[in-house]
């Protein structure tokens, strides 16, 4: 019996620090894998950029041709330049679908890339700019397979009517990503803030009075800031229609952000002074 | 008469000269530029605006330079306002969350919607 309670205490004692050391080692990995995912994403949205804005002067000079084209027509009213017309036509939808492709493919991994959004919002504008994505690549596969004039006026009368909204999809996205930015910044001052205290305490000044008073100033800015960004996610939840909501959020943005904003300002600025008193 | 005449240029050699002229070739060589009797030498135009160019191009030449270290001043400040790795990782961070606030500026729209014609068409 005892020769048995000391192979079992001897198999706890080899197994557990080893068992300890297993958990300490996921965790590390999976604090690397999130720095890794964090990373890539950086450099995929930098990458995507560079090629939007390659694209967006591609459109503007095929639009241009287009228009000459166009105007061409008009004029002449010739086989030779309706051809023309119906060849720079098609060019014209194949990069602007392909713009349109890049600029939410961006959107989409900046929402990704955004923690600070509420998780339903944020999976519901996902699932929406992957859907328009997938139709405007379809819409291109249209347009490549288009032979004559009335497919391709009939694919693009099809896309100006699908696609009427769009803008006010970027609108809704860029509005939610205004404010998950600034939920990000509150999130890491007030972290940074707990450190401070901490700092202060292993330094034994937290409790000195201009300190204290400092530190309470410093909260009180903080608590603030997160009221005004619970009332606009609250809103934002509660309203019958939150895409409607950031629609109209986005219109009047800077004036609706710069509260929260100036506040957010405010309080980092007090943490700095907080650690140089 | 006569002799008077023959007596006066005794060093001026050209006989074909007229009298009047006579005055204006003395003076070359005897009134050349002296430094040591500065207030003596009759035509000093030319010496003031000599040094009143050289006066212009060293006051040019400190405008160069000036303006040529002004944007290291400038960057030096800058770098003044980046806080040093001495101030330690806090002040670091609050740096970094500084900045991360100012490229969020609800103000300014890095991504708007491209100016893409939604409705164009071949009609």
């Amino acid at each position: 019996m005892r020769l048995f309670l000391l192979g079992f205490l001897a198999c706890f004692l080899i197994y557990s620090p080893v068992q300890a050391q297993d958990e300490t080692t996921s965790t590390d990995l999976l604090k690397t894998d999130v720095i890794w995912q964090r990373d890539r994403l950086d450099a995929e949205i930098v990458t995507l950029k560079q090629s939007y804005q390659g694209q967006l002067e591609e459109y503007l000079y095929k639009d241009k041709l287009f228009r000459i084209a166009y105007d061409q027509h008009q004029e002449l009213q010739t086989l030779v330049s309706i051809e023309d017309m119906i060849k720079k036509g098609r060019d014209l939808g194949l990069i602007r679908g392909q713009v349109l492709i890049t600029y939410l493919d961006l959107l989409r991994l900046k929402l990704i890339a955004t923690e600070g959004i509420e998780l339903s919002l944020k999976q519901n504008y996902l699932s929406r700019l992957e859907a328009t994505i997938a139709y405007i690549k379809q819409h291109q596969t249209i347009l490549e397979s288009a032979t004559d004039r009335d497919q391709l006026q009939a694919a693009l009368n099809t896309f100006s009517i699908d696609q009427k909204a769009l803008p006010n999809l970027g609108k809704e996205v860029l509005a939610l990503l205004a404010i998950g930015n600034l939920q990000i910044v509150y999130d890491k001052s007030l972290v940074l803030k707990t450190d401070i205290d901490a700092h202060l305490k292993d330094n034994g000044t937290l409790d000195l009075p201009h300190i204290e008073r400092s530190s309470s100033e410093t909260n009180r800015s903080l608590d603030a800031a997160k009221m005004k960004l619970d009332l606009i996610w609250s809103d934002m939840v509660n309203s019958s229609s939150p895409n409607r909501y950031l629609l109209s959020f986005y219109d009047d943005l800077s004036r609706a952000l710069n509260p929260l904003y100036v506040n957010l300002s405010q309080s980092i600025s007090y943490l700095g002074e907080l650690l140089s008193i | 008469m006569f002799k008077s005449n023959r007596q006066t240029p005794t060093h001026f050699s050209d006989q074909t000269a007229f009298l009047d002229q006579a005055p204006l070739y003395e003076g070359k060589g005897k009134h050349s530029f002296s430094w040591r009797e500065f207030k003596e030498n009759k035509n000093l135009l030319p010496f003031y605006l000599l040094s009143a160019a050289i006066v212009l191009i060293i006051f040019l030449v400190l405008v160069f330079i000036f303006l040529a270290n002004r944007p290291k001043q400038e960057e030096a400040l800058v770098n003044r306002a980046q806080p040093s790795v001495d101030q330690g990782p806090l002040q670091q961070r609050v740096y970094e969350l500084k900045q991360t606030l100012r490229d969020n500026d609800p103000t300014k729209q890095a991504l708007p919607f491209p100016l893409v014609d939604l409705q164009f068409n071949i009609n």
